[in-house]
């Protein structure tokens, strides 16, 4: 039902083909001499830069989690092992599929005019599947 | 909708008569673009239902997604594919290839 890893990694996944994307095409129109490069438009300039800094930004944070995991030790609980750093890692992973959602659904908002309504519906669901994978993984580990 | 004939063309370079059209349709290039992912995306789940049992036809739209970027990028550079319409391009493919690499 709502796998937080494979969620996750899609969202990884759409950021990194957006973002080359977006690369390719400024690169080639700069190369290119292009007159009016679309990235001169506002919001895309935006778009791209925060969508560079959002992927820019996953390697130190996932490090950061990483440092975080291994200097724990784990405590004995009822037939399981406690690990609270996996609440943490759960906290800044998620931030991250959303910060990638919000950057990319300004485009389609502002460029083809999709109605709020649709957005906020599109939000609810991502966010109650965020909270129940990470349910899942804090209650079962996986 | 009645354009100028073609004796009103004032560049004579290959760029300048691929550029004729827009001046009676500003849409023109969208449009043709339109048609080609269509054609793309149709012929890949063509492909696909001959080669397998069950063909997606959400990922051959994203995939022709990407084809039309890409052709209309070239279009920017030969001045026949305005910016706006390419950004409008480029968002309408994001979409579909989100779409695409969700449902994976």
């Amino acid at each position: 039902m709502a796998k937080f890893y494979e969620l996750f990694t899609n969202f990884m996944l759409i950021g990194l083909v957006v973002l080359s994307m977006f690369a390719f095409s400024v690169f080639f129109q700069e190369e290119n001499n292009v007159e009016d490069p679309f990235i001169e438009n506002t919001l895309m300039n935006n778009t791209y830069h925060s969508l560079y800094t959002n992927l820019n930004s996953l390697r130190d944070e996932s490090q950061a989690q990483k440092t975080l995991f291994e200097s724990e030790n784990p405590t004995g609980g009822f037939g399981t092992i406690l690990l609270f750093s996996i609440v943490s890692s759960g906290k800044v992973f998620n931030g991250m599929v959303v910060g990638i959602f919000n950057t990319l659904i300004k485009l389609p908002v502002v460029i083809l005019g999709i109605d709020p309504v649709v957005v906020s519906v599109l939000s609810t669901l991502l966010i109650l599947t965020i909270i129940i994978g990470l349910w899942i993984i804090y209650k079962l580990g996986g | 909708m009645v354009c100028a004939g073609l004796e009103t063309l004032v560049d004579n370079s290959i760029t300048g008569i691929l550029a004729f059209p827009t001046s009676c349709d500003y849409y023109f290039y969208a449009k043709i673009m339109f048609a080609f992912w269509l054609i793309i995306a149709f012929t890949l789940y063509r492909a696909d239902k001959d080669r397998y049992i069950k063909s997606d036809f959400i990922s051959a739209m994203g995939v022709s997604a990407i084809a039309t970027i890409f052709v209309s990028l070239i279009g920017t550079l030969l001045k026949i594919i305005q910016p706006d319409i390419f950004i409008t391009i480029f968002v309408i493919g994001m979409v579909l290839i989100v779409f695409w690499l969700l449902k994976k």
